[in-house]
């Protein structure tokens, strides 16, 4: 793009920063700019485009609290480099611990929304659609995952250990990538490098790469079944990517709907068929579905925004 | 107006149908709360579906949805090329942001990943509103120079025309 878009650029930024405040009349007016000229539209795409890839990247995090004796990350004190650098950054973070909140940070996603999120000790968490969680900003060597689905790079500290709480379940890191998926009749959890100790101290299960964990049902009802994984697609989600081994038709569903919001019903006694396999999503429920319906062998129709899955046998199809 | 502005942000007026008729569909998981301006909420799930194709495009690139009843092999080229190009794309930004004044990126941090108003951040980092705006609208600027969208630069772009056709 040559120096004369250069307007057209700061115009279609300036768009884009105005959007969440918008009224209708400026959605029009933002409608006629775009159709006026190719270009305009052209460079909007771009800067939506690039916007979108920002929450994927690793800010420089903001020391919560000066009192914090963790380790810090050592890139941030190469940013920082000299005193004099690091009093001038001191000035700024202070507002930011100083600001009255609750001491638990609660971080959430809709359904078919995504959020990264790193921390101060360089670890780093990518949430899935659908999914709740809540840490304190000063120790974020604890998170709790509500509900939904998080892929975690943790940077271990034997003296620190990294604690995900998922229901009654705890889970440690013992150097790791892991993905935990929290729903109200269960947990999974799948190592991809290193490993986690499941419930340390109580049943202390050891998972390493490769190994998967997944409780159904709660309490003493509850029955723990491990497995393995594909290190390699330990979190797949991030990529579009779903892979599933003898989970039930139900799981699969969930997932669809945590990476993009997609609502599907499955009808009967398919929701507990187990599938074993992988999904590549498009982001297009339109082709999504039907792929998914082919694949298990089902009929699939939908009722205004449900997709409704069916057991091919049980229509007249 | 929907149709108008889904038409002008994806060039052809078939795949603003089409988005159009996806975002009905997921209305309803959307807006679980209740909606102060409706018309302008319309517009920015609409304006958000637009760029979300406009990705999701550019990452399939000319192949369609494929799915396997196995775990991935050295045959996933296609795959592999899509994850290098996405990772390419990250790690500019990663270097993009990295490079910026600390202050800069705390804006954009607390306005993009936080979703804190201006209002909120000029507090926060002690400057005025005006100085916010101006501070991320150079933040934008600096990555979108980054980001160079010269024409064999943007292999995103390109996919997509391609894939499309040339229906624009």
């Amino acid at each position: 793009m040559s120096s004369g878009t250069s307007d057209i650029i700061d115009q279609a930024i300036a768009w884009h920063m105005r959007q969440d405040g918008m009224d209708g009349g400026d959605w029009a007016a933002f409608v006629d700019w775009l159709e006026s000229d190719a270009e305009h539209a052209l460079a909007y795409d771009r800067v939506a485009m690039q916007d979108r890839l920002i929450p994927d990247v690793a800010f420089p995090q903001p020391r919560e609290a000066a009192n914090d004796d963790h380790p810090r990350s050592p890139r941030w004190w190469h940013i920082a480099g000299g005193t004099a650098i690091a009093a001038a950054l001191a000035l700024w973070v202070v507002p930011i611990a100083t600001h009255p909140r609750d001491a638990r940070t609660t971080i959430a996603t809709r359904d078919g929304e995504r959020r990264a999120i790193r921390f101060a000790d360089g670890t780093q968490v990518a949430m899935n659609g659908g999914t709740t969680l809540r840490f304190d900003p000063g120790d974020t060597r604890n998170v709790t995952l509500d509900r939904g689905e998080v892929t975690l790079h943790v940077v271990h500290d034997s003296a620190n250990p990294f604690t995900l709480r998922a229901g009654d379940h705890v889970i440690r890191d013992l150097g790791t990538v892991f993905n935990v998926v929290s729903s109200g009749d269960g947990l999974s959890v799948e190592v991809g490098e290193g490993a986690v100790s499941f419930q340390p101290g109580a049943e202390d299960v050891h998972l390493a790469a490769g190994d998967a964990l997944t409780v159904r049902g709660n309490g003493s009802a509850a029955t723990i079944v491990r497995s393995k994984v594909v290190p390699t697609a330990v979190g797949g989600w991030r990529n579009d990517t779903l892979s599933f081994a003898g989970s039930p038709i139900s799981e699969v569903v969930a997932s669809l709907k945590r990476a993009q919001g997609t609502d599907v019903r499955v009808a009967g006694a398919l929701s507990q068929r187990p599938f074993t396999g992988m999904i590549h999503l498009t982001g297009t429920a339109d082709r999504d579905v039907p792929h998914l319906a082919d694949l298990i062998g089902a009929t699939w129709r939908r009722d205004g925004r449900t997709w409704i899955l069916e057991e091919r046998s049980l229509t007249a199809r | 107006m929907l149709l108008r502005l889904l038409t002008a942000r994806l060039g052809s007026r078939d795949d603003a149908e089409d988005a159009l008729q996806d975002m009905w569909m997921r209305l309803d998981q959307l807006a679980d709360q209740p909606i102060a301006q409706p018309a302008a909420f319309l517009y920015r799930v609409a304006s958000n579906m637009a760029t979300d194709r406009r990705i999701a495009g550019a990452r399939r690139g000319a192949r369609d949805a494929l799915w396997l009843d196995h775990q991935p092999t050295a045959d996933d080229l296609p795959d592999a090329e899509r994850a290098l190009v996405a990772r390419d794309e990250l790690r500019r930004m990663q270097a993009t942001i990295d490079a910026m004044p600390e202050r800069m990126a705390t804006a954009l941090r607390l306005y993009r990943i936080e979703n804190r108003p201006q209002r909120a951040i000029a507090e926060q980092i002690g400057i005025s509103v005006s100085g916010v705006e101006k501070l991320l609208q150079r933040a934008y600027r600096i990555i979108h120079a980054h980001h160079d969208p010269d024409a064999a630069g943007l292999p995103a772009a390109h996919r997509h025309d391609d894939e499309r056709g040339n229906d624009r």
